[in-house]
């Protein structure tokens, strides 16, 4: 067939092809892109849950003058100064070392935002600390310091690092002293200052203390001359926010010396500085393996080698407030390390056989006693030594074979394993200030950094869905708190937000789908069109009522009246049936005219709405005076056993009444025989002889005597009903009314058998806010389904004779089934994912409890509430996202599932 | 057949018996009339649902600017108070009725109050005296009292004319001389700080620019000192102005109008700062919807006061509409081409039915989803690109221009929330259109695409319309994505205004929905916000049920012409 080629068709049918290129390469993208936005929240999930790394960031040889001190036991021969386990040396004054040779007592490491920068931080036993840039391997600073105690010649003994570039010192002449180190910023034209400066904080000479800021007014008081009499281990020496400085020495005689110092403002205005000092003298102190103390310097902890663990609590003058010793390890396994994880509440403990464990003081009866509360991978071999990390509650722990292990308190999660080579056990290690670096100095005395990007510890699946015994609580439990102060613990538990949402749909599900549902069966079956026609758009009107109206609404207008008439509200969930049900009673008598048989083609509502109102009306009314007399004084006996008794005896005369069949055929007789063989009795007397005589009076006599007997037995009934009614009202005088509740319904809640807090924003407010906005939505596509459901269905039942309920409940109903759950999973969807209403109206707790009468925290509601405050890329944000993923998931199952129904259905009907 | 037999009897027994029967009775029962008239309840109570809302703001909102009658309170221990009455409780634990009064004089409330419940058992005298006059202030709400009279130096003010007539005079004449004297300075400050701002914009990038480098960029240096000295002079200059319009405004603020209250307790407020004065008691219908309409006017078109609890809604209603706008531009051309792939050209298989579902799907995602994928691929993804390539300087300085929340990032989002809507509708307006109508344009010999552009589209466009419209409606309406992609409660600059480039897309605006959640929720004084938010949600209700309604219409409108099922 010839075709026409003109050069319009040819330009027609290239835009053609053009078009068609456009539009679906444009259509597939739109829809690929929109698709993709699962992709992208999960995209953002995803670090939460992935591998944590460690990377070597640099590496050197320890620079000349250091020589490795020993962590573990005797790979150079040398004795351990260094870790807090090493067991007492007697010299008082340990010999000057060799010029050239300094011992390492402690490493810190320090790397820039960028991780151009990497610095190592010495401290040697000379009492000099160095830097060494870690890329090239040279010094660049070092400072000398010299002891309180006024000795040059007195070396460091031990150097612990308290974090935040904090160090406290313990010298060899007996002093301890607290420095900090600070970086100094660095400036570009003058690279000649060293990088850092050390700042003194607190120092002690001796058994004195010198305030570094007002060190002229020692000058004033001269030094008390008692020196340490015996050499002590192990000191410790802090200084509290408030100023306070405290030390504790553990002596070589056994006991622990506390000095405490406090500047306080005299009421002349000067700085008065008091002292005190205590001596704890136990026996226990001889067996100490480890030791640690907070940073306030207010709680000390011990290990002994024995397997158990103290804890001193000292009060404002050092002395001993509180003492507590467990048997932590029943095996009497050493301690040989301690540590006081970020926020100083929790100990984390490891042993001889390498186990870690973290220990908190857990409320037990009253008192707080150290109880383990997480259980961390254990190492392999003895546990030498804890570092926390100062960002978070991560802890670092290094064992006698050199290998290190990253840990999270919280979730329980063993992040990394560090480990040198073979051969390089590491023998000490130091973690960086933000808890993303990591120091080694292994056994050839080569120096490492490691760079660790340890993701989120602190999330795991136990975390987020389990239950956490978390620092401070008693037991583990379900919590979602995210923000508090700078060491606090945050706590992620998805289960109380998941728990809120479906407690809030329920709700409103349990208030909405009825509604609905009926509604649009009456829209679609029994009204008439022209109403069908008005009502469908104004219920699509309705679905686009914003959300954030009917929050404002519900919470601010509405809450406030449901509050004053709970009691009301209540009544009316009673009322408005009851009146529906006598309405109905008188209807079936009024319905036998013409006028109100009209009615029933399609103006039904028209006719309940004012019977609904005065239900509501009734209930109103009713209220007042039934809250004050229910909750007015406590003698409610005759209260209760009127009411029981409204219940009970129509109960009883049920019974009765469905057992009188039985008693008919079985009692009669049986009560007829019986006076039977007394009437033979009464037969000599003449009156009785008459009237078995007459056929007129016996079958009457007979028909009074059933009925007296039927009577007697309602009685009876009822007299059964009202006894076991007066016996209720006495329990449940003392169930439910234990006190005077003031005539106040709320009150009665509270304090009665209920126990329920009332809230102003409770799931009743909710139930009604999220109702409204799924009603609609059920509504729309419940009745779309109903109504597409093919006519000569119905018109076969009707012709067969069924009424108009029967065809819609046998016929219609089973036909629009699968629609009605489609749109009852839509509206579930809605209900989860509603965000502002939740937000105005719940409180947003996030509180684990079905009570109707207080709020609750959603997913959606705790994603706007926490994502201003949350740090991109932190934790938390992205565990906010992973909320959205949850509330993505759910809502998209369901929706789909109702969407697979929906085009069943359609194909089915071949319409719509 | 036992059972028909039983009916049969019951009924020629009911039309023997005068009285119902009982059978009867069981009838009505049996076979479900109960249940219908419950089904009928059910709907009347949907639509006692809808209608109460609408009623509840309606009733609330219209109210809101209508001067009420300001009465004279006399307590039972003596004190006085002018205020009007809101509304009376019935405590139903005592039976005390109360009555809340407005009272405004904020500031000689101790606790800062503009509302006050009296309990009625305390009232002495309730009178309505006709002088009493309610002042309109820029701060501190509104006064109570009567008119005593003026002060000041530039009033020139003839005693002899009615108080109220007087006033208006002053207040003219005190307008004509704040925008005299002051307007002009408050414009050239404005300038001046649009100035300075753009040099600090430069002198950022420059130290931007300048720490990238080690030494040696004099260049860079001198212009960073020339810059360094002109914002100083900006600074200056705008100092001297300030201290200037500083003074004026003092000299100005000596012109009174002395009040006295209730108590007869003399208060004198500045003329300056007065925004409206009215006499409610004394003004007839035609005065009071003058009063009514022009509060109309304010909440349209002025800006808001006193944290948001008073003035008007302008920037807010601005933002909503080019937020709603922004959106459409976004979302209808991509929504409709979705839709004619999905409609016309996709093939029906198994991966379009897929893609029809997830569609479908994505219309019921909940809308915080949506914000929070705003907030993560938009506002830090894209936004944070955008910075780095073009703003890095002020990334530096933790000032981020797109890598924060703005109206684009919003409208995106609304755009990607609704274009489901869009997409649906558009294809389902598509699939209405009978199989004859594209079969006749191929016999004609049109092309496929000149049957879309012909004859498809005009004829599915009142549907696609429809869609645009809820789309629109549902934009309007919602507030979590927005709370979390760029709205905030005051916006100092609109996203459209007189300085280069005009639209600022990047700034953070105001929006009608979200108003009503900040005033209402996080305003400290509820009471007397609680007006302001039934103002600000009859106004966005009415938007969305205008723009809803209007597509109902057209959906209605569309189905006539083709009498096929759509949507």
């Amino acid at each position: 067939m010839p075709t026409l080629k003109t050069a319009s068709t040819r330009k027609a049918k290239r835009r053609d092809k053009l078009a068609r290129w456009v539009i679906t390469l444009g259509g597939i993208t739109v829809i690929a892109s929109v698709i993709a936005i699962l992709a992208l929240i999960v995209g953002v999930t995803v670090p939460l849950f992935r591998a944590p790394r460690a990377d070597v960031a640099a590496t050197c040889r320890l620079p000349s003058p250091f020589r490795r001190g020993a962590g573990g036991e005797g790979v150079d021969g040398k004795d351990s100064t260094a870790s807090p386990s090493s067991l007492p040396t007697s010299r008082p004054h340990p010999d000057p070392l060799p010029k050239g040779e300094e011992t390492v007592l402690r490493l810190g490491i320090d790397m820039d935002m960028d991780g151009a920068n990497v610095t190592a931080l010495i401290w040697s036993d000379s009492g000099t600390v160095a830097w060494v840039d870690l890329r090239s391997g040279e010094v660049v600073g070092r400072e000398h310091l010299l002891s309180p105690g006024g000795d040059a010649k007195s070396t460091l003994r031990q150097v612990d690092s308290l974090g935040a570039g904090q160090y406290s010192l313990s010298w060899s002449d007996g002093a301890a002293s607290l420095v900090e180190i600070v970086a100094q910023r660095a400036n570009r034209k003058n690279t000649h200052t060293a990088p850092y400066v050390v700042r003194s904080l607190a120092s002690i000479k001796g058994t004195e203390v010198v305030f570094a800021n007002i060190a002229s007014k020692t000058a004033d008081h001269p030094p008390k001359t008692t020196s340490v009499p015996v050499h002590s281990q192990q000191v410790f020496i802090r200084r509290s926010d408030a100023g306070a400085i405290t030390r504790a020495a553990r002596l070589s005689d056994g006991t622990i010396a506390i000095l405490r110092q406090v500047a306080t403002d005299t009421p002349m205005g000067d700085e008065e500085i008091k002292t005190y000092q205590n001596l704890l003298q136990e026996k226990i102190i001889a067996h100490i393996s480890a030791m640690t103390m907070d940073h306030e310097g207010s709680t000390l902890y011990a290990g002994t080698s024995d397997g158990r663990l103290v804890r001193w609590q000292l009060d404002e003058k050092g002395e001993v407030a509180h003492r507590e010793v467990v048997l932590a390890f029943a095996d009497g396994r050493t301690v040989t390390a301690l540590a006081l994880v970020l926020g100083d509440v929790s100990l984390a403990v490891g042993d001889a056989n390498g186990e870690l464990t973290v220990w908190s003081p857990v409320n037990a009866d009253g008192t707080r006693k150290l109880q383990t509360i997480h259980k961390l991978q254990p190492h392999e071999s003895a546990i030498q030594e804890i570092l926390p990390s100062g960002r978070n509650k991560s802890i670092a722990s290094l064992d006698a074979n050199g290998v290190v292990h990253l840990d999270h308190m919280t979730s329980e999660r063993h992040v990394l394993t560090i480990a040198s080579e073979q051969d390089r056990p590491l023998r000490q290690v130091a973690f960086g200030p933000r808890g993303d670096t990591l120091l080694g100095l292994d056994g050839s005395g080569a120096l490492t950094a490691w760079q660790i990007d340890s993701g989120c510890p602190e999330i795991s699946f136990k975390t987020l869905f389990g239950k956490v015994l978390y620092e401070g609580y008693d037991k583990p439990e379900y919590v979602w708190q995210t923000t508090g102060g700078e060491d606090f613990e945050p706590k992620f538990s998805l289960v109380p937000l998941i728990f809120g949402t479906l407690k809030g749909t329920f709700y409103a599900m349990f208030f909405a789908v009825p509604l609905a549902l009926f509604g649009a069966v009456y829209v679609s079956y029994f009204t008439t069109p022209g109403f069908r026609r008005t009502i469908k758009p104004l219920v699509e009107i309705m679905a686009t009522v914003p959300s954030v109206v009917i929050g404002f609404l519900i919470a601010l207008w509405l809450a406030p009246i449901i509050e004053r008439w709970l009691l009301a509200f209540f009544i009316s969930l009673i009322a408005v049936p009851a009146t529906f049900v006598v309405f109905m009673a008188i209807w079936q008598l009024l319905r036998r005219s013409d006028w109100a048989r009209r009615v029933e083609n399609g103006y039904e509502f028209l006719v309940v709405l004012p019977v609904l109102l005065a239900g509501v009306g009734i209930a109103a009314y009713v209220a007042p005076d039934l809250e004050r007399w229910l909750f007015v004084g406590t003698a409610r006996w005759h209260v209760l056993a009127i009411l029981a008794s409204l219940v009970m005896v129509p109960v009883t005369v049920l019974a009765f009444r469905a057992t009188s069949r039985f008693v008919l055929r079985v009692v009669v007789p049986a009560s007829s025989l019986a006076f039977g063989a007394i009437w033979r009795s009464w037969l000599r007397f003449n009156w009785a002889k008459r009237i078995s005589g007459s056929h007129k009076y016996l079958p009457l006599l007979a028909k009074y005597f059933l009925l007296l007997g039927k009577y007697l037995l309602l009685l009876s009934a009822i007299a059964v009903g009202a006894a076991i009614a007066m016996l209720m009202a006495g329990f449940l005088e003392s169930w439910l009314f234990p006190a005077d509740f003031n005539g106040s319904f709320r009150q009665w809640l509270f304090r009665g058998p209920l126990g329920m807090q009332y809230d102003q924003r409770n799931c009743i407010i909710i139930a009604f806010g999220l109702g409204f906005t799924v009603i609609p939505i059920i509504f729309s596509i419940a009745e779309d389904s109903l109504s597409n459901v093919p006519y000569n269905m119905t018109a076969a039942s009707m012709a067969v004779g069924a009424s108009r309920w029967q065809t819609l409940w046998r016929v219609v109903l089973p036909s629009a089934s699968p629609g009605i759950f489609a749109a009852m999973m839509i509206g579930f969807g809605r209900a989860v994912g509603e965000t502002m209403i939740v937000l105005m109206a719940t409180g947003n707790t996030p509180i684990l409890d079905w009570c109707p009468f207080n709020g609750m925290r959603t997913l959606s509601a705790n994603i706007a509430v926490e994502i201003p405050e949350a740090p991109v890329g932190g934790t938390l944000y992205r565990v906010l996202f992973l909320c959205a993923v949850l509330l993505f998931l759910l809502t998209f199952s369901v929706n789909t599932a109702a969407e697979l129904v929906r085009q069943r259905l359609r194909k089915r009907f071949g319409r719509f | 057949m036992a059972t028909n037999v039983r009916v049969h009897s019951d009924s020629a027994h009911a039309a023997l018996t005068p009285t119902l029967s009982q059978e009867e009775r069981r009838r009505f029962w049996r076979r479900g009339e109960p249940l219908v008239w419950a089904t009928a309840a059910a709907l009347a109570g949907v639509l006692v649902l809808v209608f109460a809302l609408l009623a509840i703001v309606l009733v609330n909102g219209l109210g809101v600017f209508w001067p009420a009658q300001v009465v004279e309170v006399t307590l039972t221990d003596g004190n006085k108070f002018l205020g009007q009455r809101i509304r009376s409780a019935v405590n139903p634990d005592t039976g005390e009725s109360s009555t809340q009064f407005k009272t405004g004089n904020r500031e000689q409330d101790p606790r800062r109050q503009d509302f006050r419940w009296i309990k009625d058992d305390a009232i002495a005298a309730i009178a309505n005296p006709a002088e009493v006059c309610i002042l309109e202030r820029a701060e501190n709400g509104d006064f109570y009292g009567y008119l005593k009279g003026f002060a000041g130096p530039d009033l020139a003010l003839a005693s002899h004319t009615p108080v109220a007539k007087t006033l208006s005079k002053a207040l003219n004449s005190i307008r004509r001389k704040s925008a005299e004297e002051i307007a002009p300075i408050a414009a050239r400050l404005l300038t001046l700080s649009h100035q300075l701002q753009e040099t600090h914009g430069k002198l950022l990038r420059l130290r931007y620019q300048r720490s990238g480098t080690i030494d040696g960029q004099t260049d860079i240096d001198r212009r960073i000192a020339d810059l360094e000295d002109e914002s100083r002079e900006i600074k200056d200059q705008s100092d001297r102005l300030v201290s200037q319009q500083q003074r004026r405004l003092a000299n100005l603020r000596r012109n009174v109008v002395i009040m006295a209250d209730a108590a007869g307790k003399e208060t004198s407020i500045a003329l300056v700062d007065l925004v409206r004065f009215y006499n409610p008691n004394a003004m007839g219908v035609p005065a009071k919807c003058w009063h009514y309409l022009s509060k109309v006017g304010e909440l349209l078109w002025d800006n808001p006061r006193e944290s948001n609890t008073e003035g008007g809604l302008f920037p807010a209603i601005f933002g909503t509409v080019m937020l709603i706008f922004l959106m459409a531009i976004a979302c209808f051309p991509l929504g409709v081409l979705a839709g004619i792939y999905l409609g016309e050209y996709a093939k029906d298989g198994f991966l379009v039915r897929l893609v029809r579902i997830a569609v479908n799907n994505l219309a019921g995602i909940p809308s915080i989803v949506y914000g929070i994928f705003g907030l993560g691929f938009f506002v830090y993804g894209i936004g944070g690109l955008l910075d780095q390539w073009f703003f890095p300087e002020r990334v530096a300085t933790g000032t981020p221009t797109f890598g924060t929340g703005g109206i684009l990032w919003a409208s995106l989002t609304l755009g990607l929330l609704t274009v489901p809507v869009v997409i649906v509708s558009t294809e389902e307006a598509l699939r209405a259109i009978p199989r004859a109508t594209r079969e006749g344009s191929y016999a004609l010999g049109a092309t496929k695409l000149q049957t879309l552009v012909r004859v498809l589209v005009p004829m599915a466009s009142p549907g696609m319309m429809t869609g645009f419209i809820l789309a629109m409606a549902r934009a309007a309406g919602e507030v979590a994505p927005l709370m979390i992609t760029g709205v905030v409660k005051l916006a100092p600059q609109m996203p459209v205004d007189g300085t280069f480039p005009f639209f600022h897309l990047d700034r953070k605006f105001m929006h009608l929905g979200f108003h009503i959640y900040d005033v209402g929720f996080q305003s400290p004084n509820v009471e007397a916000s609680k007006p302001m938010v039934y103002v600000t949600t009859l106004l966005l209700l009415l938007i969305v049920l205008a723009m809803t309604s209007v597509a109902i219409y057209l959906r209605n409108r569309m189905r006539r012409r083709y009498q096929v099922r759509t949507i």
